[in-house]
């Protein structure tokens, strides 16, 4: 009896086994895709984006409204997720000489792959394409352009100016800390922002507060984490500019890291370090990326710089939150703000022979960062603002008050990252050098020094490497 | 005359491997030994530079650090999974009732893609609020008021001397591949020597020691040997982790940093020169391996 | 075990005793494991049945209970300003999921890359381990560990030359990079064959020769019918390795309808306006049936090499 049983068990599990197979072999003969190509196109041009997520089907419908309004140009989309093996992606498809016709390229990464010959300049084909690249400049925001630009030339168009960043305050926090007699009543104003660090400061010595839990302290609150801003080396960006300095010597080709403005600021970093502790803030921020786990969002801490996108995760994530904008706070006396403009940019790589490809791409460039049509895409609606200032797109966003502030301070932007070849390089040190400092084992100053040398080091090597020496 | 045709033979067998190297190995490592001693950044033909990237490197703090990091947590990591590995394996070898459900759940964590566990343990060890950190502190409260002392839950992700144990008690996690194979060696003990062993009124310690593991060791061998090739090389795990550099650099591997010269930097020439000198690394390494454990590796075929 | 000592009843009962304990403390122990190596799935299923909303807190709410309850359970966790713990389950991302990535299509050829690399690595790696192995020879020692040793050169110095061979043979945009390199037999898989193979009693193929079998036919009709949970070990590990594989599809494909499920995975990341959720839906559904295949088939990996008779 249980033999049988057993027997029928095996017999059951043999057969399943064999369906599988079936199943399986079957879904692979038979299951075709369904054909994505552009078929029955004159020129047909391939193009790597990196918008997975909420923006993919954005992008796409935008390729598709390109498509229709260009008969003759078919647009071949390859999906690139913007992963540290995308560059092995590239590089390799560039020595296979099987690179796109055209790609969205970081705009930190421009300068670095102008200098390698990776990207074709832009500026032939444009005044081939009847443009003058002068007045094109004009109407586009200048930090926006000027990270396309490189040793004179154009290499890119910007796609997108991510604007870096908005100030943002937790206005109900703000007001328990006084119910809570934590700030004598008189002194700061829940609806307004602070204007300078000095300012900031006080805000900050206010709203924080720490808790003795019998087992170390625990912050319960805290005001703005000055190196929490998207990373240390982004923040040290955004600080050093709003202390005044700068961080490249364009000019001279000189590394400027470690300009007396920029120490200053990585020492007011660092007071923050020491005065509250470094490792219990860190650990408030130790949770990456995910946007629901910013401590802003989950009211611990009362201030915070974002991104354009961080709207979008305040409505998904915090709905009831009040919360005011405002421009970054900066050092009385600065001038202008402190923010500053990343963001995507679109280029053609080099090696693509046929004119008619590069032509086509020029005009997928051109149409998408440079037209009504190509700037007003649904695309443009999650977060990404286009940096060309004609787009009928800010006569929408004017509308909408919270995107108007972020309009302000992209009006007002006089940054970008430094324009030049070894940008991820310097970027590494930076977020070294923040690291080193605020976690107390070098001062402000040698970590900074470092950085400056290190880059510098590196920078000329590369240019003797390429021969261009300057 | 035997032995001229077993040769022909074993060469014939292993002729897809020979064909395999020869097209697509030989030239690429001969290739990366020579850019070893270039200048060279991917895009533009190396041009020769001496040593000058080995020299280089005897002064790179992050390259010394790197190595630093791989060569402890390697010699931490590996042992410490073989362990949990095989513990895992005489668990299951009892043979309980419902042992096909929990292999199933020991291998679950070796399927789970990298994000998602890598999320999940962010969450877990986050020093603020973590589960772990969470249950540890209302210990550590009871214990300083005991003894007096300040003792706080450790910042597993943002103190410098965390961050290594916190990567080392994540890779025990993905031990499920081991412990199969060593399920698999343990199925394969012949059940006359326990028997035998058991005539003799011998112990289950002195079983497993002098029956059991030597055994099995062919396959401990392979895990070990592969466990070190596999923790020299290892860097994406801390990479998804800290995605902008770990506090102190404490969690910066050697292959991470090798990557980073080579696809970042465009240095290919230096990652080259680290990669080959990782390489002589875990050569002598494996070889000192090879020698010392070919006392205690026992095959039953005889090699 | 116990039959062949002569027991006298009371021992047999203190034995009894003995395994019961043993019995109970295997369990707790496989019990208190289990949980530890359970969480990272259960994990990854919580969170994609977990509407957005209820991720936002410190630590997520993780425990998956019917709507009515959650609300009752929540509202008394805000009344004691407690974190949530309990959240009502969705389906919302797998179903947007599955349409934003044409998961069908990425599965038919992330299938047919596991498919053949897990056929090549087999036959391949279990022929040359062969070589390794049974037969003894000169120098073969030598060449294994060169074997050994190609894998110690870290892979990301000679990438760049090994695209540029795939290149050559015009192989750029197939699946052959992704399939044919298993062919060739997998340093890893061979050692791993090799292993096992070492420890067929080597009285087995004498007796085989002296019969007059041919190398490959020792292969085929002895060793590897002898080897069948190491088949299965390999089998599943080259599948898991190219159905996880993330870098190779990513390189050598440069047609969306070629790509995998990892790189579908991969979709739901952008820079700004990730969908974790819908992503590690899509992940749950990948991972789901290996383990329902593991599940099923766990025997054929753990049933020891049938020679327990002929050793000793």
């Amino acid at each position: 009896m249980r033999n049988a049983l057993l027997s029928t068990g095996l017999k059951v599990k043999t057969a399943a086994m064999i369906l599988v197979g079936v199943a399986v072999l079957g879904f692979l003969l038979f299951y075709r895709s369904p054909d994505l190509s552009a078929e029955g196109k004159k020129t047909v041009i391939r193009l790597w984006h990196p918008w997975g997520g909420t923006m993919m089907e954005a992008f796409k419908s935008g390729a598709d409204r390109f498509a229709a309004s260009h008969p003759e140009i078919g647009c071949k989309l390859l999906y690139v997720p913007n992963d540290i093996a995308s560059s092995q992606k590239f590089y390799t498809a560039v020595i296979g000489n099987c690179a796109p016709e055209v790609m969205f390229v970081d705009g930190t990464q421009v300068a670095e792959w102008a200098e390698k010959k990776l990207l074709t300049p832009l500026d032939d084909l444009l005044v081939e394409a009847g443009i003058d690249p002068k007045k094109l400049e004009k109407e586009f925001f200048p930090p926006c352009w000027r990270q396309c630009v490189y040793r004179g030339k154009i290499y890119a168009i910007t796609f997108c100016a991510d604007v870096n960043f908005c100030f943002f305050w937790n206005k109900d926090a703000l007001r328990k800390a006084i119910d809570d007699g934590q700030i004598p009543p008189g002194t700061i104003d829940p609806e307004r922002a602070p204007r300078t660090i000095a300012e900031l400061d006080r805000y900050n010595a206010a709203v924080t507060r720490v808790r003795n839990t019998g087992a170390g302290e625990q912050i319960e609150r805290i005001g703005l984490v000055p190196w929490g801003v998207y990373g240390s080396a982004n923040s040290i960006f955004t600080w050093g500019w709003a202390f005044g300095g700068e961080f490249f010597d364009d000019q001279r080709f000189r590394i400027t890291a470690n300009d007396p403005k920029i120490v200053a600021a990585l020492d007011w970093m660092c007071q923050y370090a020491r005065k509250y502790n470094y490792e219990h803030i860190a650990t408030l921020q130790s949770t990456f990326g995910a946007a629901e786990q910013s401590p802003f969002i989950l009211g611990k801490q009362v201030m915070q710089l974002f991104h354009v996108s961080g709207l979008k995760d305040l409505d998904k994530y915090a709905p009831n939150l009040r919360y005011g904008m405002a421009p970054i706070p900066r050092v009385e006396g600065v001038n202008g703000d402190g923010s500053w403009v990343g963001g995507w940019t679109l280029a053609i790589p080099s090696g693509v022979p046929d004119v008619e490809k590069r032509r086509a791409a020029l005009k997928f460039i051109l149409w998408s960062c440079a037209s009504p049509e190509g700037t007003s895409l649904e695309i443009r609606t999650s977060q990404n603002f286009p940096a060309w200032k004609d787009s009928p797109f800010f006569q929408e966003a004017a509308k909408d008050p919270r995107l108007s502030v972020y309009m302000r301070i992209l009006e007002n932007c006089r940054h970008q990252r430094p324009v030049m070849p070894v940008q991820a390089f310097y970027m590494d040190q930076l977020n070294r050098a923040v690291d080193r400092a605020v976690r107390g084992e070098k001062t402000p100053k040698e970590a900074l020094d470092e950085a400056t040398r290190k880059t510098q080091e590196r920078l000329d090597e590369l240019l003797a490497e390429s021969g261009g020496a300057r | 005359m035997k032995a001229n045709r077993e040769r022909i033979a074993g060469l014939l067998f292993i002729a897809p491997f020979l064909a395999g190297f020869g097209i697509f190995t030989i030239y690429p490592v001969l290739a990366s030994l020579y850019y070893s001693f270039c200048k060279y950044d991917i895009l533009s033909p190396p041009t020769f530079a001496g040593m000058s990237n080995y020299r280089a490197l005897l002064t790179d703090e992050l390259f010394l650090q790197g190595l630093w990091n791989t060569m402890s947590f390697t010699f931490a990591s590996v042992p410490l999974c073989m362990l949990v590995a095989l513990v895992l394996a005489f668990l299951l070898n009892l043979k309980l009732r419902g042992q096909a459900l929990y292999r199933t759940i020991f291998f679950l964590p070796s399927i789970v893609p990298v994000i998602a566990s890598s999320v999940l343990w962010l969450w877990l060890l986050n020093g603020d609020c973590g589960l772990i950190n969470q249950a540890l502190r209302p210990l550590l409260v009871k214990l300083n008021f005991l003894l007096g002392t300040h003792l706080e839950p450790p910042g597993w992700l943002t103190h410098p001397a965390c961050a290594k144990p916190a990567l080392i008690l994540m890779s025990t996690w993905g031990v499920g591949g081991s412990m199969i194979l060593y399920l698999a060696a343990l199925g394969d003990v012949p059940k006359q020597l326990y028997e035998a062993a058991d005539i003799d009124g011998a112990t289950t310690w002195r079983k497993t020691w002098h029956i059991t593991i030597p055994m099995i060791s062919p396959v401990l061998f392979f895990t070990l040997i592969m466990g070190l090739i596999g923790s020299f090389q290892y860097f994406s795990q801390p990479m998804v982790m800290w995605p902008n550099g770990s506090p102190g650099d404490s969690g910066l591997f050697y292959a991470q940093y090798l990557f980073q010269n080579a696809f970042n930097y465009l240095r290919m020439g230096y990652a080259s020169a680290q990669a080959w000198i990782l390489f002589v690394v875990i050569v002598v390494t494996t070889m000192l391996v090879f020698r010392s454990t070919r006392r205690f590796v026992h095959y039953g075929g005889g090699a | 075990m116990a039959r062949s000592i002569p027991t006298t009843p009371g021992l047999a009962c203190r034995t009894r005793r003995i395994k019961l304990t043993k019995t109970l403390a295997g369990h707790a122990a496989l019990i208190a494991l289990g949980c530890v190596f359970f969480t990272p799935f259960a994990w990854l299923v919580t969170t994609s049945l977990q509407p957005d909303k209820d991720r936002s807190q410190i630590t997520p709410a993780f425990i998956p209970v019917p709507k009515s309850v959650a609300d009752h359970l929540n509202q008394a966790a805000d009344r004691r300003n407690e974190p949530h713990r309990v959240y009502s389950p969705t389906l919302e991302h797998y179903r947007k999921g599955l349409t934003r990535v044409p998961v069908l299509a990425f599965l038919r050829n992330t299938l047919l890359i596991c498919v053949l690399s897990m056929i090549g690595a087999v036959l391949s790696s279990s022929l040359v381990a062969y070589g390794f192995s049974i037969l003894r020879w000169r120098g073969r020692d030598a060449i294994f560990f060169a074997m050994l040793a190609t894998m110690m050169l870290p892979g990301q110095v000679t990438m760049v030359p090994v695209f540029a061979i795939w290149r050559q043979l015009n192989l750029v945009n197939t699946l052959g990079p992704l399939v044919i390199p298993s062919f060739f037999g997998v340093p890893f898989f061979i050692f791993l064959f090799r292993q096992f193979f070492l420890t067929i009693p080597r009285e087995l193929v004498e007796a085989a020769r002296m019969d007059g079998a041919g190398e490959l036919r020792i292969w085929l009709r002895l060793v590897m019918p002898l080897s069948l949970p190491v088949i299965a070990t390999v089998g599943l590990f080259s599948f898991l390795g190219a159905w996880n594989d993330f870098l190779g599809p990513l390189i050598y494909l440069a047609d969306e309808d070629q790509y995998t499920l990892s790189l579908g995975l991969a979709m739901f990341r952008t820079q700004y306006g990730s969908e974790y959720g819908q992503m590690l839906a899509v992940a749950t559904l990948m991972v789901v049936p290996i383990i329902i295949l593991f599940f099923f088939t766990q025997k054929t990996f753990i049933q020891g090499i049938k020679t327990s008779g002929l050793k000793g």
